[in-house]
């Protein structure tokens, strides 16, 4: 991956690098070029005959869940695997000539389901079956799948020393039928196996740091039930993040060294009535200074076969924002009412992607109320260099320090695409964001993901983010109090120390690795850890002129 | 950040969605689709999205930070 190497030469965040930025970003242009093009090749590929298609493709569809298990099977690479998964392939094909009156996703829910059902074939079986199944497989390769009916009446029937299985409406009714089952070979008896809903479990620690002297420790829990097939989903999820800070703002105000505690939880269900899915979700979150209470929902319809899927979704949150030391009388409010509408559609058989637009707007006390700005002599600000030190700015300073103050409403657009592409063992994620607000804040995003399939248990992925953005109207690195009519000193209506209001830029660069522990059959265990590290480069900001931080999550992930 | 210099990442955002066009797949072609690292929501994890939203004056595309940010 030469990518993230050459996003990585963005230079230093000041107000003249952002400009270079763009030398960065039609590099940027060529590789999405590219990596669309690749994108197309192998759809292209992907469209011709299916007898090109691997036998996993051409099994019957089926629930995520279901395919999910058939995936890693079919990446065994074992004869003995292939052979299995071929002879479910045929019971599929069988299948559906029998039923090919009845619509195609019935047809694949009837399918799989019965190919849940087949207990594993003995050895004699095997032995039985292992010729012809090395014939079909050939064969597989030159006949189309949707010629499946007209194939089972051209089977060649075997010699004596080739026993053949006669392919016959009879022969799909045994699968159906209980058959003897190899002691050696496990049966999947999970909920999921049997079509009922399967219930996940999540614990996940996660560790920050950074160069400003802030720490943050978050466990997490989350834990939900699925139901694939009748398409309803039950989540909930519970959090504690421990902040210790002593970030220069902090220490700018002669403020000491605090520690602060948040909890958050949250539940959200979802329902599916075909072609519609609705859900809801509710979060609650409060620590000393801040309460906020956030509900929502979702809808979503799919049309054409699921190729195209638009859906909608809004939220409210009301929060409430104060100080320790205020009673809650005195905490300001806020709220905020979140849009979303986007797009997904099916670009080929390993491409999908979505674009999606984002509406926040927010309404109330959007300050911060422990922030001061500190303020200058008329004239005084341009020769306050960035990064300038806190000794030197309360040197420099006027003793009048107000409090943050900025507009009480603000509209916050994004618009976003995604993109991922399955490969033969990787994925790629590629996901851009444009941003605008009416403050003046303009902001690009970009995200790239390469998840590869190192081994069948192990995933391993590099991640590389790019964040840029530009300042506020109303920012100033360093702002100068205005002489009124009769002489006195006043301040700027508008003022901040808010540095992610100012230009900044940041690269994180990282990866994680997924180990699956326990595979179907039976439950599911997964053991993830994530690393990431960053640099945020502020092109404008006083004290402080870069930050590093480093951020990783150790998480175990379970379902039965 | 201008809106000249956003101009190049809106090209890449139509990079991506320019081959947009039904594949018009049926539901046994979507093997591959399956795969759980093919699903379209946001991959960061709780934690780092929330980290995100908070160093970022940017929000929306599915990494937002609701529920306060532990910092204010």
């Amino acid at each position: 991956m030469k990518v993230p190497l050459v996003v990585i030469r963005v230079p230093k965040a000041d107000a003249a690098a952002t400009d270079s930025s763009c030398q960065v970003v039609v590099l940027r242009c060529v590789i999405a070029l590219l990596l669309v093009l690749g994108t197309q090749i192998v759809g292209s590929a992907a469209a011709a005959p299916a007898s090109q298609a691997p036998m996993a493709d051409s099994s019957t569809g089926s629930t995520a869940k279901a395919r999910k298990r058939s995936v890693p099977k079919a990446k065994k690479g074992t004869t003995q695997t292939r052979k299995r998964s071929a002879a479910r392939t045929r019971r599929g094909s069988r299948a559906r000539a029998k039923k090919s009156s009845q619509p195609r996703a019935v047809e694949a829910l009837a399918t799989d389901n019965a190919r849940d059902n087949v207990t594993p074939v003995t050895a004699p079986d095997l032995k039985r079956e292992e010729a012809p199944l090395a014939e079909e497989e050939a064969r597989a390769e030159s006949v189309p799948a949707t010629s499946s009916p007209a194939r089972a009446d051209h089977e060649p029937s075997g010699g004596p020393e080739q026993p053949t299985l006669v392919p016959t409406e009879a022969g799909a009714e045994a699968v159906a039928e209980p058959r003897r089952t190899d002691a050696t070979t496990p049966v999947d008896s999970s909920p999921r196996s049997r079509g009922g809903p399967a219930a996940h479990v999540s614990l996940e620690t996660s560790g920050y740091l950074d160069t400003d002297h802030v720490s943050v420790l978050s466990p997490n829990i989350s834990a939900g039930l699925t139901d694939d097939v009748s398409g309803w989903s039950l989540n909930g999820h519970y959090l504690v993040d421990v902040v210790s800070a002593a970030s220069v703002d902090i220490v700018s105000t002669a403020s000491p060294h605090w520690t602060e505690v948040r909890h958050a939880g949250g539940v959200s269900a979802s329902a599916a009535f075909d072609p519609v899915t609705v859900g809801a979700s509710a979060v609650v979150s409060r620590e000393p200074d801040y309460l906020s209470i956030t509900g929502g929902a979702t809808l979503s319809l799919d049309l054409f076969d699921k190729n195209l899927t638009p859906y909608l979704a809004f939220s409210r949150e009301q929060d409430s924002v104060g100080r320790t030391d205020l009673p809650h009388e005195y905490w300001h409010s806020k709220h905020v009412n979140n849009l979303q509408a986007g797009l997904t559609v099916v670009l080929s058989r390993s491409t999908i992607g979505s674009i999606q637009w984002d509406g926040s707007f927010e309404r109330g006390y959007l300050a911060k109320p422990y922030r001061y700005v500190p303020l200058f002599a008329p004239g005084q600000a341009a020769s306050i260099p960035a990064g300038t030190s806190i000794d030197e700015v309360n040197r420099l300073r006027l003793s009048l320090r107000p409090n943050e103050q900025v507009p009480d409403a603000r509209d916050r657009h994004a618009i976003s695409a995604h993109l991922a592409h399955r490969g033969d063992a990787a994925t790629l994620r590629l996901d851009e964001r444009l941003y605008a607000d009416d403050w003046g804040v303009l902001a690009a995003t970009s995200e790239l993901r390469y998840i590869l399939d190192v081994r069948r248990r192990l995933e391993l992925w590099p991640h590389l983010r790019h964040h840029i953005q530009g300042a506020a109207r109303f920012w100033r690195r360093a702002y100068e109090a205005a002489p009124g009519p009769d002489g006195i000193l006043g301040v700027p209506v508008f003022r901040t120390g808010n540095r992610e209001l100012g230009p900044l830029q940041t690269i994180t660069l990282g990866g994680g690795v997924r180990l699956k522990l326990a595979e179907p059959p039976g439950n599911h265990w997964d053991l993830v850890f994530e690393f990431d590290a960053g640099r945020t480069s502020f092109g404008d900001a006083l004290y402080i002129s870069e930050r590093f931080m480093g951020y990783s999550t150790l998480a175990v992930e379970a379902t039965f | 950040m201008t809106l000249r210099q956003l101009l190049p990442r809106g090209v890449v955002l139509l990079l991506i969605v320019g081959p947009a066009g039904c594949a018009g797949l049926k539901p046994y072609e979507r093997g591959k689709l399956a795969h759980p690292t093919m699903l379209l929501g946001d991959l960061s994890r709780a934690g780092p999205a929330h980290v995100y939203a908070i160093h970022e004056g940017a929000v929306g595309g599915d990494s937002g930070a609701k529920g306060g940010c532990g910092c204010n």
